[in-house]
């Protein structure tokens, strides 16, 4: 428990209506869009870099943990305040500072919508790259702090290759900024070693990320498949013939029924798989290369591949995309979302044994992933009031250990919070491990910022 | 002052006493600003160079990571030299994943070596820094160009390094071995430690592989050359290239004493544009690019195919390397905002004439990077007050500008590494928390590091 003099003196920095300690209000905070949850003794809603220094210096004097959150769409527990402490909610901290066209750079709180910066550069003939499937209310800050990904990033890759610079406030309140709007300002790259930190070494309150410009063509394609192999397969073979498309997603039957139900998009029920394949850039030598992709997808043994002829038709194929994770909410009351990581050649190998995962545990499995970048989602299926939750995440680790042993990783986009943190250990050594460590011990001695996250908890 | 008969007899043990130079014109030859090491050791293995880092942990031994030695020039003068260690002979390829678009390699390896491999599946590491062609004045190692944080003008299309790399394998300054990273492209598991190793110009540990994402080798590619009289022109046409639909690899501005170095003589400004793409995109691109130029009155404007081009691309790679052994020259490297560079070259021009020095430049004009070789008019050229308001004049404009290479006599007296920034504390003591003794390139880096 917070001490009351020290609720006052934190209503002091922001004013009392941006400070909750009801606990109906506080029920609200406790959880984020994974399984774990834990209640705050406070949620406070800075609206300034300032405000967040004092409100960290009062939490450091009272040594009381602190958890830096946005909307709490992240998807493996980095968001939810196991210790209890104060929930610093950034959702106030929501402008866009700054679009620098000229310098291909932009300026934004940590509570800006990262669809909303897109919309906002899309008007003028820009883009922001990274795009999780969350992005309508995902905040900059939230993507930042778990280094996310999304669809486009097979071309353009993830928050972090677009992140050039951050102000942050440490664990012992004192700002600072690293990085900045030019390229390569010496010393370590500290703003790629915060990128993914998941709150643990401080919060950040300003980013300036790299802009680009929209390309001047799309074109989307649905591939339809009587198998996953061949659909997995396909991908394999595009990149093989030195094509990079702009997304290479893949959904299996389980997810296509889902979202056909809820998103109208026309995918064929029948289908075993579908891949999503989206080719941008100049349109010069764009008809010739979506060709030879057509013909990929026929050589193996494609039933049917549609292109897209606009834009409506293809806003409706992304529409099943992105809506993917809520229509699967229709097969059964509850899910788990997995999302290890392997090398793109060890998909279809993976993919198989997570079926057979999901047999043996009787549990149903549907996949929906990022099939160019190796990033499975698998989302078991289940229902709270009859299946017992450790089964299912026992399902999960053994999706990860199945990953770790292909040579992949155990979060791709998702980060590691609590849910992960004993998996750690299947792809770290213990001196790998004790090296992070070692930067927390330098961002964060006395373990304040977003405590008992990451590492294996002994 | 570590025991180093005791030590150099250990080291003799791990690599065998044919591995090991110590002869006085060696050590004269590897000395770094002119600090003279005391032992070179050329391990083959990377056992060796885990056991080489315990024994010099032990005996509180300094250790110079080396590759070829491109990069010696960069920093500060070191404050201690004792061990130089050479990861030249670690120079194989660990694991190529052609389906997987990823390469794992030794730190040693060069990177045309590297580019042969890659070749008959039609893939290539697309970086472009000085010193990475079989042409260069030395073939760098990519540990080399890793821990530097070398980058060329390819940038603009291909990216850098950090967005390149994926993970590594690197020995800490007491022997423990540790990864980073993985072989996906994708990974948020656990802190990105590979950013921090990228640039960390060996002070935080020694980098002995690294695992590389490649792209498919371009179908196509075409150079565009343009002069023209004033610099607002050339700036111009930039400015208009990079907000059009154009994606070109690189985009060089050279004044006209940079282009005479280049071997392109002439009186006035020279932009170069690099295209690589496939076929009817390059067409197009060289098309409009012309166009655009042509739009800012250029002077002449033509285009270069094949192996032309490719002499001149690697002409440009390298050109920072022009004066490298120069005792009275100095390179510098400013970084601005990308739309601020017509700005950053007029001050420079003016700051070396208040200084007394002679300029020659180019410019990754569409990533914001400025290279500029100062030459002194007359000896009262002030080299010191230049350089410290190149980096004040970069700060101001949302940048930086550091020494890439000095003689030693001149980097005595200003910091090669700029204006200090609020975040130089944190990585003072990420530098104590994974190199407490200070053995491992001290004094060279940011800081003081």
């Amino acid at each position: 428990m917070i001490k009351e003099e020290t609720i006052t003196e934190l209503k002091n920095i922001v004013g009392e209506g941006n400070v909750l300690t009801s606990t109906l209000e506080r029920i609200l905070y406790e959880y984020d869009a994974s399984v774990d949850r834990a209640l705050p003794d406070a949620v406070i809603f800075p609206t300034t870099t300032e405000h967040v220094s004092q409100i960290v210096k009062t939490a450091n004097r009272e040594k009381i943990p602190f958890v830096a959150r946005g909307s709490g769409t992240n998807l493996s527990g980095g968001s939810v305040p196991i210790r209890g402490g104060i929930v610093i909610e950034l959702s106030k901290m929501n402008q866009i500072l700054e679009l620098d066209l000229e310098n291909f750079r932009a300026v934004v709180q940590p509570g800006v919508f990262n669809l909303d910066l897109y919309n906002t550069l899309a008007e003028r003939g820009y883009f922001y790259a990274p795009d999780p499937s969350s992005q309508m209310v995902a905040t900059m800050g939230g993507t930042v702090g778990e280094n996310a990904g999304g669809p486009h990033c097979l071309k353009y890759g993830v928050t972090t290759n677009h992140v050039m610079g951050l102000e942050m406030v440490l664990p012992n309140g004192e700002v600072i900024e690293t990085g900045g709007k030019s390229l390569d300002m010496p010393g370590y790259d500290l703003a790629g070693l915060i990128v993914g930190s998941e709150g643990t070494f401080g919060i950040v309150t300003k980013i300036i990320v790299r802009i680009l410009k929209m390309p001047e063509e799309v074109k989307t394609m649905l591939a339809i498949f009587e198998s996953l192999e061949d659909a997995a397969q396909t991908v394999s073979d595009i990149i093989a013939a030195g094509i990079l498309p702009a997304t290479l997603e893949m959904m299996d039957k389980f997810t296509i029924g889902a979202v056909e139900n809820f998103a109208k998009a026309g995918y064929p029920l029948d289908a075993e798989a579908v891949l999503i394949i989206e080719l941008d850039g100049l349109k010069d030598g764009m008809e010739r290369l979506s060709r030879r992709v057509v013909q990929i997808c026929q050589k193996n043994s494609a039933r049917d591949v549609r292109v897209a002829k606009d834009d409506a038709e293809r806003e409706r194929l992304w529409i099943g995309r992105k809506s993917a994770f809520g229509a699967i909410a229709q097969l059964g009351p509850n899910y788990f979302v997995c999302d290890g990581v392997v090398p793109r050649s060890k998909l279809p190998e993976t993919l198989r044994q997570v079926v057979k995962i999901g047999e043996d545990y009787e549990l149903r499995i549907a996949n929906v992933f990022h099939a160019g970048d190796g990033n499975l989602h698998p989302l078991i299926l289940y229902d709270e009031r009859t299946t017992d939750i450790n089964k299912v995440l026992k399902a999960g680790m053994e999706i990860l250990a199945l990953c770790a042993s292909k040579d992949g990783m155990v979060s791709g986009e998702h980060g590691v919070g609590l849910e992960k943190r004993d998996a750690m250990r299947m792809v770290y050594s213990e001196d790998d491990l004790n090296v992070m460590k070692r930067m927390k011990m330098v961002f964060d001695p006395d373990n304040l910022a977003n405590p008992d996250k990451i590492f294996p908890q002994d | 002052m570590p025991d180093l008969d005791a030590l150099i007899d250990e080291l003799k043990k791990i690599v065998g006493y044919e591995n090991l130079l110590r002869a006085q014109a060696e050590l004269e030859y590897y000395s770094v600003d002119g600090v003279r090491p005391e032992v070179i050791v050329f391990p083959s293995e990377e056992s060796q160079v885990k056991r080489i880092l315990e024994s010099a942990y032990r005996y509180n031994a300094v250790v110079i990571p080396r590759g070829h030695g491109s990069k010696m020039g960069l920093g500060n003068i070191p404050s201690r030299a004792n061990i130089i260690l050479s990861l030249e002979r670690l120079n194989s390829v660990i694991e190529f994943l052609p389906d997987d678009l990823t390469v794992t390699f030794q730190a040693g390896i060069t990177p045309p070596k590297l580019r042969r491999q890659l070749l008959p599946k039609n893939l290539t590491f697309p970086i472009d820094p000085p010193c990475s062609r079989r042409t260069s004045p030395v073939v760098a190692t990519l540990g080399g160009i890793v821990a530097a944080n070398s980058n060329g003008p390819g940038r603009l299309k291909y990216n850098s390094l950090r967005d390149l790399i994926m993970g590594m394998k690197v020995i800490l300054a007491d022997g423990t071995v540790i990864k980073t990273g993985g072989k996906t492209v994708k990974n948020v598991s656990g802190y990105d430690m590979t950013k921090l190793f990228i640039g960390s110009l060996g002070t935080l540990g020694v980098i002995v592989e690294i695992t590389a994402r490649l792209s498919p080798l371009p179908e196509s590619g075409q150079t565009v050359l343009a002069s023209f009289a004033e610099l607002h022109q050339a700036t111009n046409a930039v400015r208009k290239i990079l907000k059009s639909e154009l994606l070109p690899k690189s985009i060089e501005l050279f004044s006209s004493v940079g282009a005479d170095l280049l071997g392109m003589p002439s009186e006035h400004l020279l932009l170069v544009i690099d295209i690589e793409d496939v076929e009817e995109a390059v067409n197009r691109q060289s098309e409009e690019i012309k166009q655009i130029c042509e739009e800012e009155n250029v002077l002449h404007v033509s285009d270069i195919q094949e192996r032309e081009r490719d002499a001149l691309l690697g002409r440009i790679q390298d050109w920072t390397m022009i004066d490298a052994e120069s005792d009275s020259q100095v390179c510098c490297k400013v970084s601005v905002p990308i739309g601020r560079v017509e700005e950053a070259l007029q001050t420079i021009e003016n700051a070396a004439e208040q200084g007394k020095l002679d300029t020659a430049i180019m410019s990754h004009a569409g990533s914001g990077i400025i290279y500029v070789i100062l030459t002194p008019q007359t000896d009262q050229a002030q080299f010191e007050a230049t350089i410290e308001n190149l980096a004040l004049m970069a700060q101001q404009l949302g940048g930086n500008s550091i020494v890439e290479h000095a003689a030693p006599k001149i980097k005595r007296n200003v910091d090669v590494w700029g204006v200090k920034g609020s975040d130089v504390d944190l990585m003072r003591q990420i530098k104590e928390q994974l190199d407490p003794k200070e053995i491992l390139n001290p004094g060279r880096f940011v800081g003081g590091i």
